[in-house]
């Protein structure tokens, strides 16, 4: 049974008096455990999927099943305690916490907010969610400005896995980052998904990321989708105009010679 | 750079801090310096100053000695304009921040209030509410506060407007934050530093307001305040002008004080961006 | 191989906060006269840092040591002191670099150095060291007259990019300015420009505000405004990084294309590597304000010497490297 299951979901904007549609009639499912892949220009929609999915906005038609009950349903205190099952890692780690944050509070905040464990357990709870995304424990007394992009972003994932969610919805996760990060990045990704058996919403505009880590994508364009399926065929043959073009545009090192890696 | 060493390096700041440090040493030290009823007679009426070790600003048409209400008169000056401050600032951060956050009617709602408040002169308003309900300290206090309430409010509600959008805040609902606690322990610090940066204004006005209700007769009878001092002066401006000049001058030097100390932190906390 | 200019032991210091930063560490390169280089490097290599002190554009506080000579042919006609044209607010570093306005043919004037320190002829042997060209491919030193012989394209278009002012006014400025045309004279070649970048529908864009326009379209036109003039050189830095794979893959060929037809030498700096390897002819691999690596594209992608280089390399992940996903995981 699928872990989430997006049913027509249309969202329109007004603009000079016209209605335009962000996202139209868009359906996509996500199994337990899987990387489904959101690809597109920008403008195509997949900001606007990720807000829908993740109810910070809402659909004007459509239907959302999460976890088997209707997620577009929910309000008020039991949307919030669900919320716990779905997560967010946004692009920009310096803009994704309370710019007075510390790495604590920030990861405090989610098990607290739930209820997850008392005062003293919350603190072993912090520092071993820090080791478990490579990062030591005493970064937790660190202000948010004080680290890197990488340890950011490190942070970021700790405190999406913090309530254990079963999907996580990523926004260009890794795009701001240096590329020697990048790659650690996704291997943790993959590592917590192994592990942890949580589902990733991958948003991006980099097919060779996607490439990397989906095992399916959506490729949207204005709003409809104009392609989907298993990640590595669509990419490798894509049958709609903007797979072609996405992947022609996809910046290629063709390395004669490899390194053994 | 730590924030201590960053004002001390401000000139302004160290101008503002040094008055205000003086201001706060006669109001702390009135008591000590001058223990007894301040309105008590302590010489003969009218002295003029610098003529006697003892009362060496003069005395006031009853005989009290001016030096002592000059320090008395700073501690009134400072609670009230102090008190009445943060009652503005709070009451406006708070329905800014609601009125921002939320949205919709309540926004609308809370923004017409404003306006009713605003369009009515901040003196004018505080001088009816002490007529109405009779002058003592907390009624001036919060007659100040009503008047002054709305500037704090709309610098809150248009810096949460700009913080709502921000990743930040949407990642405290992903977590399945109250919009509450949002609005409270997310958005409203960091909407903060702009309306913080009124207070010294806001400040310098209240104890300006006071001084005048007191010239008005509407502050507190049993207070020594420098404005009531000013009116006392008034009827004998021409032949013994110190009685207004002296509480005037103080008021001047607390106003200045207050307003570079204030500049100075503004300064120091501003979010340097260096290079990147 | 014509140098358009030579780098020599640039060093750049930041003072920021009562703190030093070195944000380049002696540098040396040439750049060569019509050719595309790039400089690659992760955050804190320096790489905007070079193209900033390439193009004047440093901030007063910034220390400079070294020098970068200019070499120029034709050597351009000396004029005015160029104003600042349609670059965004980063006051150039005009006493630390000396001044453009009053250089002679024979004064070489290179940053880092004062005026008084006196005229060194461009053929004692300060370039020592380097054989090509030889004496007699020299030309007089010409300082670049910044908004005339370069154009700088930023990365953020909307912070380029006037947004009280119409698209045409913003780049018939700058053809205004330094070829002294009058205003219909510079709206017509502003018109010219924005055809020759692609631009959809010129006569309305010419009408247009900033933010009437898409990312892709805004860097298209700031490209028009850095080109206006005819500068020699272009600098384009992290150009691309905030436009999506399809718009980006279109801009850098309006860039190869628009460079190849007037003659210009190009400046890329990147952090994408693939990007630059398939644009530039040679790369430059910077780390922590220094140069790593120098060499032709095919040199740094298979035959690379340095080991920091190597490890960019395997870290890029794109179509043609293999998946970290192991698809015989994938759930039954």
């Amino acid at each position: 049974m699928s872990l989430l299951t997006a049913s027509n979901l249309t969202k329109r904007y007004r603009r000079d008096k016209k209605a335009i549609a962000a996202i139209d009639d868009v359906s996509f499912h996500i199994d337990p455990g899987e990387t489904l892949a959101l690809a597109g220009p920008s403008g195509s929609g997949k900001s606007t999927i990720a807000r829908l999915v993740l109810r910070l906005i809402e659909p004007d038609a459509g239907r959302i099943n999460f976890e088997g009950n209707n997620f577009l349903a929910l309000t008020g205190a039991a949307l919030r305690a669900r919320r716990a099952r779905l997560q967010m890692v946004f692009q920009d780690p310096l803009a994704a916490f309370n710019p007075r944050a510390t790495v604590a509070r920030v990861l405090d905040d989610p098990l607290r907010i739930h209820g997850i464990a008392s005062r003293a357990e919350r603190l072993r709870r912090i520092a071993a969610l820090l080791e478990r995304v490579g990062l030591t424990a005493d970064l937790a007394a660190r202000a948010i400005h004080e680290i890197s992009g990488g340890q950011r972003q490190r942070v970021a994932i700790a405190r999406a896995i913090a309530t254990k969610p079963s999907l996580i919805v990523l926004d260009e996760a890794v795009s701001a980052l240096d590329v020697s990060v990048r790659g650690q990045i996704l291997d943790l990704l993959l590592d917590l998904q192994r592990q942890e058996q949580i589902a990733y919403l991958f948003i991006s505009h980099d097919l060779g990321i996607i490439s990397a880590i989906a095992h399916r994508v959506v490729l949207l364009d204005a709003g409809r989708i104009a392609e989907s399926g298993d990640a590595r065929t669509v990419i490798g043959a894509p049958q709609s105009a903007i797979g072609k073009a996405l992947v022609a545009a996809a910046p290629r090192l063709n390395r004669t010679t490899q390194d053994a890696s | 750079m730590s924030q201590p060493c960053r004002f001390l390096r401000t000139p302004e700041a160290v101008a503002g801090a040094i008055l205000l440090a003086a201001l706060i040493a006669m109001a702390l030290s009135a008591s000590l310096l001058f223990p007894g009823d301040p309105q008590a007679i302590a010489g003969p009426a009218l002295l003029p100053p610098f003529q006697a070790w003892s009362l060496p600003l003069g005395t006031d048409r009853l005989g009290r000695d001016v030096l002592a209400e000059l320090f008395h008169g700073a501690r009134t000056s400072l609670a009230v304009g102090l008190a009445a401050a943060a009652a503005a600032l709070v009451v406006g951060a708070v329905v800014g921040t609601l009125a921002g956050f939320a949205g919709g009617l309540v926004d609308e709602v809370l923004m017409r209030i404003t306006d009713a408040f605003q369009t009515v002169p901040s003196f004018l308003l505080a001088l009816a509410f002490v007529s109405v309900v009779g002058p003592s300290l907390g009624i001036v206090v919060i007659a100040i506060a009503l008047g002054t309430w709305t500037g704090p409010a709309r610098v809150a509600r248009a810096e949460v407007l700009s913080i709502r959008e921000r990743d930040y805040v949407a990642g405290a609902r992903v977590i399945g934050m109250h919009p509450l606690a949002i609005a409270f322990r997310e958005v409203l610090p960091n909407a903060l530093p702009p309306v913080l940066a009124m207070s010294s204004v806001i400040v310098a006005a209240a104890i300006l307001t006071e001084a005048a209700l007191s010239f008005l007769g509407l502050g507190d009878p049993n207070r020594v305040t420098w404005g009531g001092m000013i009116a006392e002066g008034r009827t004998v401006l021409r032949t013994a002008p110190f009685l207004s000049i002296v509480p005037g001058i103080a008021l001047v030097l607390t106003v200045l004080g207050v307003y570079l100390a204030g500049e100075g932190i503004v300064e120091t906390t501003a979010v340097r961006r260096g290079l990147s | 191989m014509t140098a358009l200019a030579t780098i020599r032991d640039l060093t750049v210091t930041y003072r920021r906060d009562g703190s030093e930063v070195a944000a380049l560490k002696s540098v040396s390169l040439d750049i060569a006269a019509g050719e595309r280089l790039a400089i690659i490097g992760e955050s804190g290599s320096g790489k905007s840092t070079l193209a900033l002190a390439i193009a004047g554009l440093l901030p007063a506080s910034a220390r400079i040591g070294g020098r970068i000579d200019w070499f120029s042919h034709p050597p351009p006609r000396l004029g005015t002191k160029a104003p600042p044209s349609v670059l965004p607010d980063i006051s150039p570093a005009r006493g630390e670099i000396g001044s453009f306005a009053d250089s002679s043919p024979s004064a070489p004037l290179a940053i880092g150095e004062g005026r008084d320190e006196g005229a060194i002829s461009p053929l004692a042997g300060e370039m020592s060291g380097r054989t090509e060209g030889g004496a007699k491919d020299r030309q007089p030193k010409i300082v670049p007259l910044g908004g005339r012989d370069i154009g700088f394209v930023f990365q953020d278009p909307s912070a380029s990019l006037d947004p009280v002012m119409t698209i045409g006014k913003q780049i018939a400025e700058v053809a205004r300015t330094h070829l002294g045309l009058t205003w219909a004279q510079a709206y017509a070649k502003a018109k010219n420009l924005l055809e020759r970048v692609r631009l959809p529908d010129p006569d309305s864009a010419l009408r247009a505000f900033p933010h009437q326009l898409s990312g892709g379209q805004k860097q298209r036109v700031a490209i028009a405004a850095a080109i206006a003039a005819g500068p020699k050189l272009l600098i384009a830095d992290e150009a691309t990084s905030a436009l999506d794979t399809i718009v980006q893959a279109e801009i850098v060929a309006l860039i190869r294309h628009l460079v190849a037809e007037d003659g210009m030498t190009l400046l890329f700096i990147s952090h994408d590597i693939a990007l630059a390897a398939e644009l530039a002819e040679r790369i430059a691999v910077f780390r922590y304000g220094q140069l790593v690596e120098l060499g032709t594209t095919a040199q740094i992608i298979n035959a690379s010497s340095q080991a920091y280089t190597r490890a960019l390399l395997d870290a890029h992940i794109g179509l043609d490297t293999k998946p970290l996903l192991n698809r015989a995981e994938l759930h039954a």
